[in-house]
């Protein structure tokens, strides 16, 4: 039969079972229409549905790999399954009859998915006895557990008749006192298992039934430490039941872990970090009291059951909840919920406000030490607030918040915008409001110390975004644009009181970021008037004018205005080391630059010895540990790079890796950046294999400690990518770089820089495999989208260039690619450098676009102008150049220039034998070109 | 393989890629092998690991779980349905032929394979069944093997083939009273 025919025989059937028996027979003859077999076999095949209906063929599954295949009247030791009550991702839960020692009904919770069966049984034969003895009125008693037949784990607890807590409330319409006072003997219930050191694990509204005991709500929470005791030791385990919740009893296994969302707390989002302790439980609370008060669960809204979970994880990590008494202000069913809860809308919005706030706020805290550290706390704050007591709960103080949005943009980059906006106008606020202070002289030394403070913060806040860590970020750029400008209109003086010290200091701020960020003109800018400021009102030997000079002179560097960092560091550090020292700090970071300075100025030996003085200075005063210590210590190693001391260089990135992990444990997020620079020494080196080991270690690392959709894990998984590429496994790159632009577009702002980036690598993967039009595809978008945010000329947007043009040239598109080529070659020599790798291969690769369209006099001219390159900013043993005077030979060969041609070849062999091995392919390859040419007859 | 190997093919097979599924598949299998390999090297109380467990424990070792969703987990089941079909016949075929001890998975089939008969099923004239269906229909082959070696429901399945729980449940209609017929038909002709 073939596969149209089953349709309508399909068709035609089901809907012929689902017509009643009487009118059936008239059915099949009309939608069979005169078709005498399709009518046939429709008959047979009911007939056949009758046959197997009645012996019940096939209606049992035999093998059972998703349910538990328990039902029933299915006897399990002591205990008859009655019904079945529910269903969750874990297990199935029944009412069962307990026949012995006594007659009872239970409630009977089989464990059916992916359990380690003795694990569980051992761990739980451990708790069973804490368990036994927790005995509360409002908790569900644990009676039993065991293994079914088929070995899997179940456990037997009291049967209650109740209903879940939130339908309890909502059902008799409980008032918020009402509410509240449920709620306390549910802490109560809590804190007397948490005395006896067992957490829940998994507090959720579905986990308390309620019932009624004469008339008074008589709350029963069930599954306490079950969780606990189905938590395996294996990592594997962990992360899967660290989350699941356990006691869902009636939710599909499509909502489980959004059923769990909001009420699990941030540490238990956090994979394979097991610190939860009896605090997590009161996060669950905390959570649980929202959805009492609100009627939403805090986070509830940001998710779908469509939602991964790695996304679900991060929202509970970096997502806070909105307040209470905020949350029913934006909520359009708030009057009906104000109605439920028998209070009019304006009414419970008061009631919230303020103690009802905070103390939900308290227990959601992030952070579990700020958290109510035992539930009677919690209990003893809402009693406070019944008898209108101030409660313990606090509004967070100004340093708090501020302090806390340091961290979080620390910890979550992408999401930092807003942040940032807050952070930068409210700091300006408080700053004048603390200068103002203290020039009335009042509480003149605290306040000064609260500016300090301030200031403080307000530095180590803006320098946090590091491109060389994080990927450029855009978004962040235009906010401080638009922020400069502010400054520069003269609207923030007004706001600092005038204060011409404080303003210089925001634009030192504001400098160091703009620098870190890569915007190196505009930070020379505004470091260049708050040195003028400084000048004009602290003196020129003033340690923070100084301070800024300095500054300036790193800048020149990174703008290339050599000369003019020199003239200033030499006129600063005189007055550095007069003032301050010369083991100062500040004096250091300038020797620090002058070492750079040198570097650049090719006095190799100078630049390692000022290097490693300042290293060593740096280590005594400042400890082995310290970031500028350790900045010193990769100024080393890339100083040893430059002088070819290879193994001394990677010893000191390894040093780096081991102190930063000895120091800040091998998890910090530094330390595995430091890994990740050795990563790409590795590469570098050509050490593929090592590199890749390593990275992808590194990489589960970044994806535990920063998340999956962190900037930085993304250039990690980057550069799996490029290794990958490298070694020649292009079909994993692709499907590697696939799977990042996929979570790149939820995970990052749109536009940011790390997608295209990654697009740029998998294009270049799917040349390798020969699938140009995509990879044509993807840099044509990259490019235009990088030169319309960052400039046609922006460096990176002359990378996509260049790759562009080779991807032209990969599909035989010659033309396209020569004018391409063409078009950007002057544009990379003036705006990334003649010296550099980029400008080398764009240019190497116009040469062979130029030799494939058989114009060799043009090829030539080019080839020339490389060589010239090689020559003037490379090593004479620079393996491209003596390649490159092979290939100028052979183009000459075929100009019928035999005389160049010969002379180019041998400077070619000349400059092999000196840098390879004796037989080397290479060097064997142009010994054979030189030779074929000298044998042949000179016409 | 790894977690995440695993995961990236089960979406690409969710995505209609045919060939992620002999990978899948293999993965899957040699996963479960190596798992009752160990398991019985280690058990010692003569408690028999059962499909199940097998199965389950595989998916917590294969699935790399920060970026799986549910909808990836059907569709594992439904891959390790037709394993489990695969083990099933295989297990059958050698029971039947009396070559019993060099067995591929060392688990207590036993169980399974008395099941089936005490339903007056058997197994290798099911699978033969099925591979006919299979011809006609691949969908409805694949319902009845989720169905039938995996114990999964109606909404399993649906996620797993990503058409609705009433297309599942009339397809498996039908092709229980297909296979019913063939089933009659082969032991009327014999």
């Amino acid at each position: 039969m073939d596969p149209e025919r089953m349709r309508l025989v399909d068709d035609i059937f089901n809907d012929a079972l689902d017509t009643p028996a009487e009118e059936r027979d008239a059915f099949i003859v009309k939608a069979c229409a005169g078709d005498a077999s399709l009518e046939a076999e429709v008959r047979e095949l009911l007939a056949m549905d009758d046959e197997a209906e009645k012996k019940s063929f096939m209606n049992k599954a035999i093998i059972n790999l998703t349910q538990t295949g328990l039902g029933e009247g299915d006897e399990i030791g002591s205990y008859q399954i009655i019904k079945p009550l529910g269903e969750g991702g874990m297990g199935q839960v029944f009412l069962a009859q307990q026949t012995e020692p006594f007659q009872r009904r239970v409630a009977l919770k089989v464990i059916k998915l992916g359990m380690d069966t003795r694990q569980v049984l051992n761990r739980f034969k451990v708790e069973q006895a804490t368990l036994a003895r927790l005995n509360h009125p409002y908790i569900a008693q644990v009676y039993d557990a065991g293994a079914t037949e088929r070995g899997q784990p179940f456990f037997v607890m009291e049967y209650i008749q109740g209903v879940p807590l939130a339908d309890y409330c909502d059902h008799n319409r409980l008032t918020l006192q009402q509410r509240l006072e449920l709620f306390v003997q549910i802490l109560d219930g809590v804190q007397y298992a948490h005395q006896r050191g067992i957490i829940h694990r998994d507090l959720k509204p579905a986990n308390i039934l309620v019932t009624t005991k004469e008339d008074k709500p008589l709350p029963k929470i069930i599954d306490f430490g079950i969780a606990k005791s189905t938590t395996g030791d294996e990592p594997t385990q962990r992360t899967v039941t660290s989350f699941l919740p356990q006691g869902s009893m009636n939710l599909t296994s499509t909502g489980l872990v959004v059923g769990s969302v909001g009420y699990m707390s941030p540490e238990q989002a956090c994979m394979g970090a097991d610190d939860v302790d009896t605090r997590s439980d009161i996060y669950s609370l905390g959570a649980i009291l929202y959805e009492l008060l609100t009627g939403e669960r805090p986070l509830g809204g940001m998710v779908d059951p469509q939602t991964p979970w790695d996304e679900i994880f991060r929202i509970i990590r970096e997502k806070d909840p909105r307040r209470p008494s905020t949350q029913i202000t934006g909520d359009p069913k708030a009057q009906e919920l104000a109605a439920s809860r028998g209070e009019q809308l304006k009414h419970l919005r008061k009631q919230l406000r303020g103690d009802l706030d905070w103390i939900t706020m308290k227990a959601l805290e992030k952070d579990k030490e700020r958290r109510y550290d035992a539930a009677s706390a919690m209990a003893e704050d809402i009693r406070r607030y019944f008898r209108n007591e101030p409660v313990t709960a606090k509004p967070p103080s100004l340093s708090y918040l501020l302090s806390k949005l340091f961290q979080r943009h620390k910890a979550a980059f992408a999401g930092g915008v807003l942040v940032i906006l807050a952070l930068v106008l409210g700091i300006v606020g408080a700053t004048t409001g603390a200068v103002r202070a203290r020039k009335a002289q009042l509480k003149a030394e605290a306040e000064a110390a609260k500016v300090l403070q301030t200031q403080d913060i307000l530095d180590a806040f803006l320098s946090s975004p590091d491109p060389t860590q994080m990927g450029r970020e855009v978004t962040m750029l235009e906010l401080l644009d638009a922020f400069t400008e502010k400054l520069e209109k003269g609207e923030l003086e007004a706001a600092a009181g005038a204060d011409p010290e404080v303003l210089a200091g925001v634009q030192f701020t504001l400098s160091d970021t703009y620098k870190n960020l890569g915007e190196h003109q505009k930070a020379a800018e505004l470091v260049q008037k708050a040195l003028d400021i400084r000048r004009e009102v602290l003196g020129e030997d003033h340690p923070d004018t100084l301070k800024a000079a300095s500054h300036l002179a790193s800048i020149y560097y990174y703008l290339s205005r050599t000369a003019d960092a020199e003239a200033l560091i030499d006129r600063t550090l005189a007055a550095q080391i007069a003032v301050l020292g010369e083991r100062h700090r500040e004096t250091l970071r300038t020797l620090n630059v002058k070492a750079m300075v040198l570097g650049r100025r090719n006095r190799k030996q100078e630049s390692l010895e000022l290097h490693q003085k300042v290293y060593r200075i740096r280590k005594q005063t400042l400890g082995p540990t310290h970031p500028e210590t350790l900045q010193s210590m990769n100024n080393l190693a890339v100083r040893y790079k430059v002088l070819e001391k290879m193994e001394e260089s990677e010893a000191l990135l390894r040093e780096i890796v081991r102190l930063r992990a000895q120091e800040l444990g091998p998890k910090h997020k530094d330390t595995l950046q430091s890994v990740q620079n050795m990563v790409n020494q590795l590469y570098r080196t050509g050490r593929y294999k090592q590199a890749l080991a390593m990275n992808q270690e590194n990489l589960a690392r970044r994806i535990e400690v920063l998340g999956p959709n962190h900037p930085e894990t993304f250039l990690t998984a980057d550069m799996e990518g490029i290794l990958l590429i490298a070694m020649n496994r292009p079909k994993e790159a692709v499907a590697l770089y696939q799977d990042l632009y996929q979570r790149a577009l939820t995970a990052l702002p749109a536009g940011h820089a790390i997608v295209r980036q990654t697009n740029n690598n998998l294009a270049n993967a799917l040349n390798k495999l020969g699938r140009n039009e995509e990879a044509l595809k993807l840099l044509q978008d990259i490019h235009e989208a990088h030169g319309k945010l960052e400039g046609v000329n922006h460096p990176t947007t002359l990378l996509y260039a260049a790759n562009l043009a080779y991807q032209l040239y990969s599909m035989d598109r010659i033309q396209a690619s020569i004018s391409m080529g063409e078009d950007i070659l002057p544009r990379l020599m003036e705006h990334v450098g003649p010296n550099k790798v980029l400008t080398f291969n764009a240019l190497e690769n116009l040469i062979l676009a130029y030799e494939k369209a058989g114009d060799l006099v043009r090829a030539e001219a080019r080839r020339r102008q490389s060589l010239d390159l090689y020559r003037e900013h490379r090593k004479p043993n620079y393996p491209k150049l003596a390649r490159g005077e092979k290939h100028l030979g052979l183009l000459l060969a075929k100009l019928g220039n035999r005389e160049a041609a010969l002379a180019y070849l041998r400077q070619a062999v000349a400059r092999q034998e000196k840098a390879l091995k004796p037989g080397s392919k290479l060097l064997e390859a142009t010994r054979a070109a030189l030779a074929e040419l000298e044998g042949e007859p000179n016409d | 393989m790894t977690g995440k190997d695993i995961t990236l093919l089960l979406q690409d097979w969710q995505k209609g890629d045919e060939a992620a599924l002999e990978d899948l598949m293999a993965a899957v299998y040699s996963e479960l092998h190596r798992i009752s390999k160990n398991y019985i090297s280690r058990e010692r109380s003569g408690h028999t690991l059962g499909p199940t467990g097998l199965v389950n424990e595989a998916y917590f070792r294969l699935i790399d779980h920060n970026r799986i969703t549910w909808q990836n987990r059907a569709h594992f089941f439904g891959v390790a349905a037709q394993v489990m079909r695969r083990i099933l016949i295989n297990y059958a075929r050698e029971r039947n032929t009396a070559k019993r001890g060099g067995g591929v998975m060392v688990l207590s089939l036993d169980n399974v394979t008395d099941a089936a008969e005490e339903e007056g099923i058997d197994l290798e004239a099911l699978e033969e069944a099925l591979n006919a269906l299979g011809e006609v229909d691949q969908r409805k082959a694949r319902i009845v093997e989720m169905k039938f070696f995996a114990g999964m429901n109606e909404k399993e399945i649906s996620e797993a083939l990503s058409v609705s729980s009433a297309t599942i449940r009339r397809e498996w209609r039908t092709a229980r009273a297909w296979l019913f017929r063939f089933l009659k038909e082969g032991s009327d002709g014999s």
